[in-house]
């Protein structure tokens, strides 16, 4: 079944059509071409795909298109405006807390989402990532990021 | 697959069809690649306003069917009367989980491992249903069924407003993001340190909910002493009889189940 | 030094951080089509048809492909050549693929391969390693399910005449690599014939072998071309083969690139693994703690097909007895067949498991003799001068004594050690530690691959293009190679670049494993950097109107007191259309090791590690708490510190997590949770602090005096976790990993 919808990706208003079992992640990565969000697992347990969606972070793999209409959605691309890094990306780059970098885009994107929800203590941040995983890095020096980012 | 969406409640009517209620779809989605869902019929009903609701009132709080587990866990009064609750909101799944995961959602799917169930057994919720009220003890049909009729929606959670001492503990197979190999949730009523009323249910241990009855009884009207808590945990323990899956083992599961209940009553001394 | 041994940000840190890192799965072209892969349903059966008349139905499906479609030769090669690209008549564990969807999109592909029905007929199987090297067994490889067997033996071990002796049987479970971006491949037809694949690799000339072979066309035809990969670990050394390999026949008959992208669950149910291990090991020794004999009996469960198990088993045999000097040696290792998913690669090589046995044992022997652990291995760490169980001997660059003294110190060691039998309570606490000796490269087990080209091309700007056969999968290769190009050539270290791996621009150079990029890839642009390097300085004496030494040094050429700028050094050198491009080539010569008696130099050089971890176990649940780590490493000499210890971070909790929570449950050869939702692989809230310590005992043949680093950091990091567990709580688990089940029941 089609179902023709409305997102408003980083500002941007899209009128796309996407089938019943289309999932935003889908939505954006194939129909949108916005590529810097990622699929680690389609089932929600890793975190690559997390994207906001009306002020909240959210896992795209585990949201339909079709739920997702009418709403605002800020993915990676979003949050780098004009290909300047913001301080998150910063903070990840420096710390060193980046290898194999798949699932960078989700740790920044939940950062993100707890910061602008105003949670910027490091316990908070830690929190909102305790769903994420990271294979690569041990998670040592994305905590040290978190760290930079609290310390401003 | 086909997809609706209803925008008010009594827009269920309009439903013909056998269908799937959709609330966050933290549960379902995971089955979609897998083709599994692929005739189903999907209906969303995320977007009934009047199912987002927490509200208390002068004998009962009731909590909407589609509040997310993320405000459950965030809300003053009900850590105050449902502290078993915001406890167990707390350990579903991920923050970005819990954002979207409903309580009315958790109750439907009916997973042996839920997490928010045990919590509402011991707080003695009645489930309110878009045709009836049922208590959370006769809800539960077995692993992933319920009493839930074709078409019937959870419309609300009904809680007591009791002032009781509640918790919620379980043990994962890490310190996030994990599905519980046990779980324990605990209601006390206690006068002068002496029990007036206990509830013990126990989660992940079998096909729905168990309530320790014989483990409540021998602490009802008992002082809260170590020694009675280590006697009633070893009675609780004695209740269940859990499987073997490859999550964990049932002895495991019989073993930490005692100590997380001597555990959880020793909190509420 | 301008460029070596400094902490610079990696090359591809911003745009991973930003999105636009083009993963395998972010590629588009025109008209691609999707495919998705027909599996085996059952562990072991005789296919007797197969219906796929209602998947060829399904709007969108181009076509369904079988081995009998195969252009060339229906083998992946490997060591042996055992294992088909699509199995015919037989397949020989539970998801072996059999054939190949290819639609207009995946969904639809995916939808076409549940409509397939494979009839069959199901044959015996067997499932655990000791019971398929019985008589009895039916036999899945050769004659007697045995892939491949090793001696190693050193003096005599019936004369050592020790005063104590502890033997013990130490299994482990698999490890599944868990990268986050699972098998990806891409496959685009060229109009000539030939093929272009991008994908997720670890080594693209494996690939290239494997597209060559599965289509029939010759080198020339097929170029590969590594994209930004998602992890690896090992997970993408062969089997990508296998998927290239199916992209590649999908694109010869559609004429249409093809995207294959395994979903997380096939990825767990038909990649790799790590090898399930079954070690029997004997140490002997003095009353003062030296020991005098080792014997070890090692079976590794290979699963189906031989794949790299031959290479996995060696790694293990030649490491079996750990980091000491040891009089006397025998070891005998197995890799078996069974009806299970094929195991290979993954980092460690066959090393975790064995040393899990031997540092377990050399804790039970401390205990036996009334020592420390700390103590025991001081005695009979090798040293300088000193011969590995191979009979190698060690003549420079060992660190191991040093490793340890830091980690011990580090961790505040001989404060907090205490018997467990001192401990109480419901939350204990315990420390740990595990040391280990690792051959660095491929050593004598794959020298016909010991060898790397590299090409190094200065720009009119200076800037420089720098191709590798190595790949960039996430440890920093790109970065760590460019800062070694930047020192050998005097240029400024952002000037410096290394292109996407790509098989039409450098020759075969060997595997992307073994902790070998740094030294391999490195000693090959040193070689291209060195010719380029000595027609610049002729500029610059030219340009300086001076003789003698130039030293590159803060971006300028300098002789004796004159000096000019790298950038008007390298202007000049082009005006005069001097030639400022080189081809790289390093090799390692021949080893004396013999593989009769397993004497001999077995590599190059090793790299040594000592880890202590310290944990709180409580008794009640058997939940383990890991509250600090300290893990140290002899690398000879860090390119990037930060990188280093960023290797050393990631290993650590890959270990950690292989020792205590990591459990792939199998029953009658199907896994049962093929995810992360039942595989537990550590979260940020899991992970313990992780202090990297490296040490630098330079090594005379490595770039810049480094070893390798990739593999070592978790090789000992489960050992050292059950040794802290033990210590916290008197009981030993011999089977990893150390789930809570096994402490409380």
């Amino acid at each position: 079944m089609k179902h023709e919808i409305k997102l408003f990706v980083n500002d941007i208003p899209y009128n796309i059509t996407v089938n019943s079992q289309d999932t935003l992640l889908y939505a954006l990565r194939d129909i949108l071409h916005l590529t810097g969000t990622k699929k680690g697992c389609g089932e929600g347990e890793c975190g690559a795909c997390t994207v906001i969606m009306d002020g909240e972070a959210v896992r795209s793999c585990l949201i339909l298109a079709v739920e997702a209409d009418g709403k605002k959605i800020i993915t990676i691309e979003g949050v780098s405006a004009n290909g300047k890094l913001s301080r998150v990306q910063r903070a990840f780059v420096e710390a060193g807390a980046i290898q194999c970098g798949f699932c960078t885009p989700g740790f920044v994107m939940a950062i993100e989402a707890a910061l602008r929800k105003k949670k910027t203590k490091k316990e908070e941040l830690i929190k909102a990532v305790s769903g994420h995983l990271c294979r690569c890095t041990g998670y040592e020096n994305i905590i040290k990021a978190i760290d930079k980012i609290v310390r401003g | 697959m086909r997809f609706l969406k209803i925008e008010k409640l009594s827009d269920l009517k309009t439903v013909r069809e056998k269908v799937t209620f959709l609330a966050g779809g933290t549960d379902i989605y995971p089955l979609l690649s897998d083709g599994f869902l692929e005739n189903e019929i999907f209906c969303d009903i995320s977007g009934i306003e009047n199912l987002k609701k927490i509200s208390i009132g002068k004998k009962e709080i009731k909590i909407g069917a589609l509040v997310t587990f993320s405000r459950i866990r965030q809300n003053s009064v009900l850590s105050h009367y449902a502290g078993a609750l915001v406890k167990a909101a707390g350990e579903v799944g991920s923050p970005q989980i819990r954002n979207r995961a409903t309580i009315g959602g958790n109750v439907a799917t009916a997973s042996p491992s839920g997490d928010s169930i045990p919590a509402l057994f011991v707080l003695k919720a009645r489930i309110k249903t878009n045709k009836r009220t049922i208590p959370v003890e006769d809800f539960f049909m077995g692993v992933k069924k319920t009493v839930l009729a074709k078409n019937e929606i959870i419309t609300e959670i009904i809680l007591p407003k009791n002032k009781m001492f509640s918790d919620f503990v379980k043990v994962g197979p890490r310190k996030a993001l994990a599905i519980s190999k046990v779980s324990v949730a605990l209601a006390v009523k206690k006068k002068n340190n002496i029990a007036e009323e206990v509830l013990i249910a126990f989660g992940a241990v079998a096909p729905t909910v168990v309530r320790a009855r014989k483990a409540e009884q021998f602490l009802t009207g008992k002082i809260f002493s170590k020694d009675n808590i280590s006697k009633a945990a070893e009675i609780a323990k004695g209740e269940i009889s859990p499987i073997d899956d490859f999550r964990s083992t049932g002895k495991y599961r019989r073993s930490v189940a005692g100590v997380l209940v001597a555990r959880i009553l020793e909190k509420a001394i | 030094m301008d460029s070596v041994g400094k902490s610079f940000v990696r090359k591809d840190a911003a745009s991973k951080a930003t999105g636009a890192a083009l993963f395998t799965a972010d590629l588009k072209f025109p008209e691609m089509l999707f495919a998705a892969t027909i599996r085996s349903p059952k562990p072991h059966i005789k296919i007797l048809g197969i219906d796929d008349a209602k998947a060829r139905e399904v709007m969108g499906v181009v076509g369904i492909y079988y081995a009998k479609d195969i252009p060339g030769e229906n083998v992946v090669p490997l060591v042996f050549m055992d294992y088909p690209f699509l199995a015919e008549k037989e397949a020989k564990f539970q998801g072996q693929p059999i054939g190949l969807v290819v639609a207009r999109d995946i969904n639809t592909a995916r939808k076409a391969v549940r409509l397939v029905k494979i009839k069959y007929r199901e044959l015996r199987t067997v499932f655990d390693p000791l019971d398929a090297m019985k008589k009895t067994a039916p036999k899945i490889y050769g004659r007697d399910n045995i892939f491949k067997k090793f001696i190693v033996k050193k003096g005599n071990t019936k004369s050592a005449k020790p005063d104590v002796e502890v033997e013990d049987v130490f299994t482990t479970n698999y490890q599944v690599h868990a990268y986050l971006e699972t098998q990806s491949m891409v496959a685009v037809p060229q109009p000539d014939g030939g093929v272009n694949v991008y994908g997720s690799m670890q080594c693209p000339f494996y690939v290239q072998d494997a597209v060559k072979k599965i289509l029939g066309v010759p080198y020339n035809k097929v170029k590969i071309v590594q994209q930004t990969t998602g992890g690896a670990f090992g997970g993408k050394e062969d089997v990508p083969s296998i998927v290239a390999g199916h992209a590649a026949v999908l694109a010869a008959k559609t004429g249409k690139p093809v995207k294959l992208i395994y979903t997380r669950e096939e990825d767990f149910q038909a990649m790799s693994k790590r090898h399930p291990g079954w070690a029997k090991i004997k140490y002997g020794a003095k009353k003062n703690g030296k020991i005098v004999s080792c014997e070890v009996k090692y079976i590794l469960d290979g699963g189906a097909f031989s794949t790299l198990s031959p290479i996995v088993l060696w790694r293990g045999t030649v490491h079996a007895a750990g980091p000491y000097e040891i009089p006397n040696v025998y070891i005998e290792t197995y890799a078996v067949a069974t009806n299970k998913v094929p195991c290979g690669a993954y980092r460690g090589f066959g090393q975790p498991q064995i040393a899990f046995a031997n540092e377990s044992l050399i804790d039970i022997l401390a205990e036996k003799l009334g020592m420390n652990p700390l103590e025991i291995r001081r005695i009979n760490a090798i040293k300088k001068g000193g011969r590995t169980e191979t009979g190698h001997k060690i003549t420079g660059s060992i660190g191991l004594d040093k490793t340890i003294n830091l980690a011990v110190k580090s961790a505040g060691w001989n404060r907090k050690w205490k018997h467990p039998s001192s401990k109480s309570g419901s939350r204990r606490y315990g420390i740990g530690m595990a040391t280990s000796i690792y051959g660095v490269g491929l050593g004598a087990g794959g020298k016909h691959l010991a060898k790397s080209g590299s090409f190094v091309q200065v720009e009119p700007d200076g800037s420089v293009l720098v191709a590798v056969g190595n790949t960039e999968m996430g440890q920093g290769a790109r970065t760590v190679l460019s800062q070694i190009a930047a020192e050998a050539l005097g240029a400024p270290y952002e000037m410096v670049d290394l292109m996407a791996t790509d098989t039409s621009r450098v020759p075969d150079s060997g595997p992307t494993v073994a902790s070998r990029t740094t030294v391999m890839s490195g000693n090959s642009i040193l070689n291209a950097c060195k010719s380029i390097r000595k027609r610049i300085d002729d500029t610059v004496r030219k340009m300086l109107k001076a003789k003698g030494r130039v030293i590159a040094k803060d971006g300028f050429y300098h002789i004796g007191g004159k000096k000019v700028s790298y950038a008007n050094a390298i202007a000049r050198a082009w005006a005069d259309r001097i030639h400022l491009t080189a081809a790289g080539w390093f090799r390692v010569e021949g080893t004396t090791y013999n593989e009769k008696n397993g004497q001999g130099d077995a590599y190059f050089t090793y790299t040594y590690s000592t880890m202590v971890a310290e944990v709180e176990v409580d008794v009640e649940t058997g939940e383990v708490s890991i509250l600090n780590f300290v893990s140290a490493h002899d690398i000879g000499k860090a390119i990037n510190p930060k990188l280093a210890e960023g290797q050393i971070q990631g290993g650590g909790l890959q270990g950690i997590g292989y020792g205590t929570c990591e459990n792939l449950v199998l029953e009658n050869g199907k896994i049962l949770n093929p995810n992360f939702t039942g595989y537990i692989v550590p979260t940020a809230v899991d992970a313990p602090p992780i202090k990297p310590i490296i040490v630098e005992e330079k090594y005379k043949g490595g770039p810049f005096g480094a070893k390798g680093l990739g593999e070592p950091p978790l090789i000992c990091a489960a050992p050292a976790v059950a040794n802290a567990i033990y210590n916290a709580t008197g009981k030993r688990i011999k089977s990893l990993p150390i789930i809570p089940e096994k402490l409380v029941c």
